[in-house]
This record gives C-alpha cells, sequence and structure tokens, in this order.
C-alpha cells in the first residue's frame, strides 16, 4: 500500500530546476523575444547556444560593442550554425530595461548580430542561470550541456584598448566544441555592471 | 567610430596631472603621510577616494560583480611602491547581487620603499588609477595624478592627512595566527572554521571576506555560529571555483557598515570534514573528524530508533507482540527475520528518497508526510488498529484486517512482516521528532545516509530482538492474564489520540471540510468493520471490507485544492513565505525573522509555543521592527525547499534572523525564549 502510493507519489513530483553548473544540463527556459516570438532552449537541441546577458547603458557592455568586439564573435558564431542568445534581466524602472521597440532600437545601433534579444523583464531567467554581470556569457552544446560560465574575455576592465591583449573565452570554447576537444577554461569570474534585477 | 569610442567610457577626470580628480560620484586624490621623502625609509603614500552619498567603489574582492580599483605608478629612480593595503570592506547588497567596497571617504595606504640614496632633489610621483564606482549603475573612470614631494633628511607627518590615515590604519586587517581550516562538503559549500581566542568577545553581526574572489558564492547565504571559541562559517563554493585551493586567506570583520574591527586570517584545506552542524551539539565534546561524525550519526539515529519503541503510534503494537514471545520457541530465528523486516522498510524508503532526490524533487525527509493521501490511510490504519484492540472486532487475536494473514502464527514471513509493519507504523513519528536528524543524512553521500537509516531501523528493532535473544530477559515479562486484554484496550488509546494527531495534519493540508469527510470516512471504516463481525459467508464479509476500503479512499481522495491553510492558527501574526519578499524586505533595510516550519513537525510547534509566541518575545519583535515570515511546509513546497537547501538542510525547522543590512544568523533548531531574546537584542532599535 505504502510502496504503492510512493511509486505514485514518485511519478507525481516534478523534478525543480537547479542552477546553471557547468558539465549539467542547462536549465530550460522559454522567452519572448523583441519581435513578440517565443523561444525555448530545448528547441535548439543539436545547436550549440551563446547565452549573453546585456545591458546597453553598462559601460563594460559598451566597451565589447563600442570596439565591434561582440559583434564579430557573434557574426562568426552564427555564420557557423551557432545560436547566439541577448537576453536583458533588467527590470521596468532600471537602467538598461527595454521593451520589445527599444531593444530593436538597440540591436539596429549596434549593429548586433546575435540570434534573438530575448527580453527578461522578471529576472527569472538570469536567476536560474545565477547571472551576475553585464555582460556574462554561457555556452551550452548540442546536448544541453553547459560547457562555459563566465567572463567574456580574461581581461576585467573598462577600456577597450584591453581587448586586443585578452582571451576571447567565448571563442575558444566555441572552437574546442566544435573541434571536439574539452573546453580549457569552462568557468571565469565574469566581471562588468551588476545585472539589474527586480528583485 | 573613434568618437564615438572616446565619448563613451572613461569619466571626465583631468588628463593632465594633477593630485586630485573629480567626477560628480567620486573625487580621488594622490597624498603622503609624510610632508617629505626621507631617504632610507619605507613611509605610505595614500589614495584618498571620497565617494559621493550611495557611491561606492570596491575591495580586492569586488564580490559578484564591480572591480578593484587598480593603480599603475610612474616613480622615480630610489622609489618602489607597494601592493595596497586594503582596509577591510564592508557589504553592499542590491537585488541579490552582492558586493565588496568601499563608501564614504576612506584612504587606500600604499608602502613606498625610499632609497638611501635618493637625490635630495625635489620628485614628482606619479600614478594612473582606473576605477568602478556604481550605485546601481556603474560609471568607470579613470585619472593621472601626481604629487610633488621634496626629499629631507628629517620629514613630519603632514596634519592635512593624519586623520585619514589613522581611519585607514584602524580598518586594516590585523594579521593573526588563529588555527582556522576548511572543508569542502559534499553539498558544494566551503566550511570555514577558526579558533578564535576565548577573550576576543567578537560582536554580532560579524562577516568574512575571502581575499580571492573565486573562492565563496558571494551572493549565496551563509550559515554561521561562534560558540566556545569555534567560530563557523559555511558557504555554497563559488561557481567560477576551478580547483580547491591548499589556503585561503580570509579577513574578518565586525560590525554592520564599516567594521569596527577585522582580522586577517589564513585558512589551511582540512583533510576531513569536520562534525556535521546538524550533530555539533552532540560532537561538540570531541574531536572533529569525520568518522567520529559518522559514528555520533549512528549512535544518535540507533538511539532515536529505540526511543521509537515508545511513540504512541508503536507502542501498543509492539507491547502486544512482545507478551506473545513468552512462548515462542522459535524466538531468535523470529528476531532475526523481524529485524530485517524493520530494515528493508527502512531502507527501501531511504532508496525511494535518495532516488526522487537525485532525480531533482525537491524533498526532504518528512515528505512522506507531506502527502494528503498518505496521512489519511495512515489516519485509517492507525483508527483500524485502535478499533481492533477496543474489542470492536476481533478475528482471534488479529489485530489488523490487512495484514492479519501474514503477521500472525508462527512463520518466518510472519516475523519479517511484523517488523515490515513497524517500520510503516512508526515512520509517521520519526518525521516529527528526527527531521532535521534525518535531514543531515541526506545532505550526505548515500552510503552514509543509508547507514544511518539502517542504524535507525536497527535501534527500532533491538527492544524486540534482544526479548527474542536473551530468553532471560523475557522472564521479566509479565505472566499472562487476564489484566492483558485490559492492558490491551487501554493501549487502544494512544492508537485513537495518533489517528487523530494525523487528521489534523490532513485538516492543515487541505481544510477542514477534507478533514469532515476524512473523519466520516473513518466511521464508516469502524461501521464495516463492526459489521463485517455480524458476517458468516466469508466471500459476503470480503466484498463488504472491500467496500468499506473503497468508500474510505473515495472519502479521503484529496480533490479539494490545496487550502491556504497556515500552520498558525494561533499566536504571532506573520507574512507567508515568499523568495522575493524576503529580498524586498531586506533591501528596505527591515529586520527579518524566518521561521520554517510544518503541522507535523512537533519540535517546530514546540519551539513556537515556548520560544516564539511567547509575550515577551512578540513584544521585542515589535520593539525592533522585525518582520516575522512564516514558511509552511506541511505541503510540498518547493520553494521552501530550496530555502531550507540554501541553508543545507533538508528539513524543518529552521529559523533565521536577518539583520538590517547585515548577514543571516541561523538560530539553533531547539530555541529558548531566552535564546531568541537576546538575539533579538542585538539587533539595532527599530528606525523611528
Amino acid at each position: 500500500m505504502r510502496a504503492i502510493a510512493l511509486a505514485l507519489a514518485a511519478t507525481l513530483f516534478s523534478a525543480s530546476a537547479l542552477a546553471a553548473t557547468v558539465g549539467q544540463k542547462a536549465p530550460d527556459f522559454t522567452a519572448v523575444d523583441s519581435n513578440g516570438q517565443s523561444h525555448k532552449l530545448s528547441d535548439f537541441a543539436g545547436k550549440t547556444v551563446v547565452l549573453e546577458w546585456t545591458n546597453h547603458e553598462c559601460p563594460f557592455v559598451k566597451k565589447h560593442y563600442g570596439a565591434g568586439n561582440m559583434q564579430k564573435q557573434q557574426a562568426a558564431a552564427v555564420a557557423d550554425g551557432v545560436v547566439w542568445l541577448k537576453i536583458n534581466s533588467g527590470a521596468p524602472g532600471k537602467q538598461g530595461h527595454v521593451d520589445g521597440a527599444a531593444a530593436n532600437a538597440v540591436v539596429a545601433r549596434e549593429g548586433s548580430k546575435a540570434t534573438a534579444y530575448l527580453l527578461d523583464h522578471s529576472g527569472e531567467i538570469g536567476k536560474a542561470y545565477a547571472a551576475k554581470t553585464t555582460p556574462h556569457m554561457y555556452v551550452i552544446d548540442g546536448a544541453g550541456v553547459l560547457q562555459y560560465n563566465g567572463a567574456i574575455d580574461s581581461n576585467p576592465s573598462a577600456d577597450p584598448a584591453d581587448i586586443p591583449g585578452a582571451t576571447q573565452y567565448v571563442v575558444q570554447a566555441l572552437a574546442e566544441l566544435k573541434a571536439g576537444t574539452p573546453v580549457s577554461t569552462p568557468t571565469s569570474k565574469p566581471y562588468g555592471c551588476s545585472v539589474k534585477y527586480g528583485s | 567610430m573613434l568618437g564615438w569610442l572616446c565619448a563613451f567610457a572613461l569619466a571626465p577626470a583631468s588628463v593632465d596631472a594633477a593630485e586630485r580628480a573629480v567626477t560628480p560620484e567620486l573625487a580621488v586624490q594622490l597624498v603622503s603621510e609624510q610632508d617629505a621623502l626621507q631617504p632610507g625609509t619605507t613611509q605610505s603614500l595614500g589614495l584618498l577616494l571620497e565617494h559621493t552619498e550611495h557611491w561606492h567603489t570596491y575591495w580586492q574582492n569586488a564580490g559578484d560583480s564591480g572591480i578593484p580599483t587598480v593603480l599603475e605608478w610612474t616613480l622615480p629612480a630610489g622609489l618602489s611602491a607597494g601592493d595596497i593595503q586594503w582596509p577591510a570592506p564592508q557589504r553592499f547588497e542590491l537585488a541579490g547581487i552582492v558586493n565588496h567596497g568601499f563608501d564614504g571617504r576612506i584612504l587606500l595606504p600604499i608602502p613606498v620603499v625610499v632609497d638611501a640614496t635618493l637625490a635630495s632633489a625635489p620628485v614628482e610621483i606619479a600614478v594612473k588609477l582606473d576605477w568602478l564606482v556604481c550605485k546601481e549603475e556603474c560609471i568607470p573612470g579613470s585619472a593621472q595624478l601626481a604629487l610633488k614631494l621634496p626629499v629631507r633628511e628629517a620629514a613630519s607627518a603632514d596634519p592635512r592627512w593624519q586623520g585619514d590615515f589613522a581611519a585607514a590604519r584602524a580598518r586594516l586587517p590585523v594579521a593573526v595566527d588563529w588555527p582556522a581550516r576548511f572543508t569542502a562538503t559534499a553539498a558544494g559549500e566551503f566550511q570555514i572554521e577558526i579558533d578564535v581566542p576565548a577573550e576576543l568577545d567578537l560582536q554580532s553581526p560579524w562577516q568574512i571576506y575571502p581575499v580571492l574572489g573565486e573562492l565563496l558564492a558571494t551572493s549565496a547565504p551563509s550559515e554561521r555560529s561562534l560558540r566556545d571559541g569555534l567560530l563557523r562559517w559555511t558557504q555554497a563554493q563559488s561557481e567560477f571555483l576551478s580547483a580547491t585551493p591548499e589556503a585561503m586567506e580570509l579577513v574578518l570583520t565586525e560590525g554592520a557598515g564599516a567594521p569596527s574591527r577585522a582580522f586577517a586570517v589564513r585558512a589551511v584545506a582540512a583533510s576531513a570534514p569536520s562534525a556535521p552542524p546538524a550533530l555539533a551539539a552532540a560532537t561538540s565534546a570531541g574531536t572533529d573528524g569525520e568518522a567520529l561524525g559518522l559514528l555520533t550519526a549512528l549512535l544518535f539515529a540507533l538511539l532515536g530508533g529505540i526511543i521509537l519503541n515508545l511513540m504512541p503510534c508503536v507502542f501498543p503494537v509492539l507491547a502486544l507482540k512482545a507478551l506473545a514471545l513468552r512462548h515462542d520457541q522459535h524466538g531468535r530465528r523470529h528476531a532475526v527475520f523481524y529485524t530485517a523486516g524493520v530494515l528493508s522498510a527502512f531502507l527501501t524508503l531511504a532508496v525511494i528518497l535518495l532516488a526522487l532526490r537525485a532525480a531533482g524533487a525537491a524533498l526532504g525527509w518528512g515528505f512522506q508526510l507531506q502527502e494528503p493521501g498518505l496521512v489519511a490511510a495512515l489516519a485509517y490504519l492507525f483508527f483500524a488498529m485502535g478499533l481492533s484492540l477496543s474489542g470492536l472486532y476481533s478475528v482471534g487475536e488479529r489485530w489488523m484486517g490487512v495484514g492479519q494473514a501474514l503477521t500472525e502464527g508462527e512463520g518466518d514471513r510472519a516475523a519479517f512482516f511484523t517488523g515490515l509493519l513497524a517500520a510503516v507504523v512508526a515512520s509517521p513519528c520519526t518525521a516529527p521528532l528526527m527531521a532535521s536528524a534525518i535531514g543531515y543524512a541526506l545532505t550526505q553521500p548515500a552510503w552514509v545516509a543509508l547507514s544511518v537509516f539502517a542504524a535507525l531501523g536497527l535501534g527500532l528493532a533491538l527492544p524486540f530482538a534482544a526479548l527474542s535473544f536473551i530468553p532471560a530477559l523475557r522472564r521479566f515479562l509479565p505472566r499472562p492474564g487476564a489484566w492483558m486484554d485490559t492492558f490491551k484496550q487501554v493501549m487502544a488509546f494512544p492508537l485513537y489520540l495518533s489517528a487523530v494527531w494525523l487528521m489534523w495534519v490532513y485538516g492543515e493540508q487541505l481544510g477542514t471540510l477534507a478533514m469532515a469527510k476524512l473523519a466520516v470516512g473513518a466511521v464508516s471504516l469502524a461501521f464495516v468493520l463492526w459489521l463485517s463481525q455480524r458476517i458468516a459467508t466469508a466471500w459476503l464479509r470480503l466484498a463488504l471490507l472491500a467496500g468499506g476500503i473503497a468508500l474510505c479512499a473515495w472519502l479521503a481522495w484529496p480533490t479539494a485544492s490545496p487550502a491556504a491553510a497556515t500552520v498558525s492558527a494561533s499566536g504571532a501574526t506573520h507574512v507567508a513565505y515568499d523568495a522575493k519578499e524576503l529580498a524586498s524586505l531586506r533591501r528596505e533595510g527591515k529586520p527579518v525573522l524566518v521561521n520554517m516550519t510544518a503541522a507535523w513537525c512537533i519540535t517546530c510547534l514546540a519551539n513556537e509555543k515556548v520560544a516564539l509566541s511567547t509575550t515577551a518575545v512578540q513584544d521585542a519583535m515589535r520593539a525592533k521592527g522585525v518582520v516575522y515570515v512564516k514558511g509552511d511546509w506541511t505541503r510540498r513546497d518547493a520553494d521552501i525547499t530550496r530555502y531550507l537547501a540554501s541553508y543545507g538542510r533538508s528539513g524543518v525547522p529552521l529559523y533565521v534572523l536577518y539583520p538590517p543590512g547585515g548577514d543571516a544568523q541561523v538560530l539553533p533548531q531547539l530555541l529558548t525564549e531566552s535564546m531568541v531574546l537576546d538575539a533579538l537584542d542585538a539587533l539595532p532599535a527599530a528606525a523611528p
């Protein structure tokens, strides 16, 4: 009786999502982009996915867009079949918060080459990934496993002059994934402005 | 393009080298402690930071985001500058992001070695500095500062900066050699232990900052305790940790906001994890170490199991079985089977729980009582057992319809199933009393958890097994006689009480209507059992029983949506737990007391009665403006399970006090009124 009830209960319990950990399944999510279209992470199974937390008013984001570094990485990745998702977890009223139209304006101004710009006003996706800074980068492989979690590059500064001398971690991780070798730097401490969560 | 580049980033600090640079958020100035450079000495330069209100810059470990201030020197020959001597930082928290840094006016001292051969002509010291200053938004800044200083055989303190240097030095962590160690726990945390001197008298709130950023998850809650000179700090490891270091440089601070005292401590990696927090009280007398921690846990589980025999759910069943032992010829053999039955039940339950947790379900011990269907089934079972003892129905000496064929008789099978049943009826009693101890076990590797469960089962089986194995003991059993009938009838009442308790839990879960239905089900059960005694035809009786059970199941079927019933019908006013609400309360700087509880948790209810709901405590909470937040885990609640897990717990009770702006303080699982009052006393007075 008890065993049956437990077995029954086992099928009813839903698994709760755990925070993003390299080497484990990346938390799935569904989000609406700047054009009102819905995207589900698991729908991209088979493809490598890059997540980029952004806030166009943050000087560190400006550093990489102003110097063209981010767009260059996006264009190369997308050309290679990678799905690149920009995500904004800024809550309404906070710096860098955008609605769909504003997001599209930012994309046009920046010349962003990302696949889509996802709006996460509630911060739910940001919290699921424990995204801390803008930029904060994640790379998820075709099997849905998180392969990189950390900074955009190895030089924590706001000065664009520091970009050429830095190791670009996402570029490196994508190349290694493509070559089928383990990601040599799977984590680094992200740097930038804090993600402007609502709570 | 280039114009755009220049326009965006750097704060408009002066390009010409000057002593001082000013932006709307921050003024920076290069100063010297002495009015001249004195050859052959080491003296101090300082970087004076004056933050506009609400703005801050960062410590060497900036925390979740932010970047420490960086200096690049241009020095004449004969001078060499050292690293910044970082004053102890303070915490800044915003929407779940935690940073370490400085606000207001603060000086960062920098030692400079003046060569004995330095010529006497005045020298210019230049520094380029880069900073990040943040309120909610962040603005990077950069400046070139320069300072001209004469070189003289004798120098005296420059009175303009004496106060700033003194304040900075008072805030420098004092290097101490207190023994300190850390271990990586199985739950992905670092547990840091520091043996602090008894005379230290460290005042709450205190805080630990690792010098390196990639060690601790800055924004993860910390569990802390300071008792008998042992300071303990447990916090999740940083997700950016690449390898466990051999040692950690730590800064221990005292006081909210700008620290009043600070110490620099070096903790080394300990080889084995020390006693788990849940059992700290039990092991504090001994030395630390995994083996002992486990051994103690096993011992306590065994003891707990023995005590279970006396619980109202179990005692009536086992007492009657024990009396029957007097004439058992196969005692030892049956004891082995009985023990096997108990162990199988406990281990099966543990394996199921571990498997569910591994699959990601947010469960803790006591989970079985979070399922209303099971609570109802157990309530019926206890009620039916009670009715049997009361003599409403009797099938020979049988006391339970379903289990009769299995548990009665002389066979090994009967002994095994008696054990199984004992464990099943004991299980609701383990949840309220042992949830926290078993909660600890579940945070350990699977084999440890299973050993603890096995020890618990062994403890439950022990008294009965001992009676079976040692015939001499049986002589102490009273002689059978007419009194046994009376005893049996008396034993029915604890079972009724157990049933009432379970019905109440069920009512807490689903509301009074559902509870009433369950009660109707219980009456129907009694009626059917009574009626079945009056029917001679076997198949008809069976059909009746089957129909009765179906009716009971239908009545107890949880149709009602979970009622918004809360644990506390009485006493203290509180708000229901909500992660967002808690975060926003803390952001507003309100002190908060979180109480995680459940209706089936006796410890929780006792704590509320004796410590939390008393007039004195309620008055103290009002006086300090404490918001009382209650989380009800009577039913499954993934949010609360996550909250518990963030404190390394997998069961209730959990009491956490958040001082305004300070760090969470976990209160013990057994509360006394004075303990709570002391903790509340330490809070600052309520804002007017």
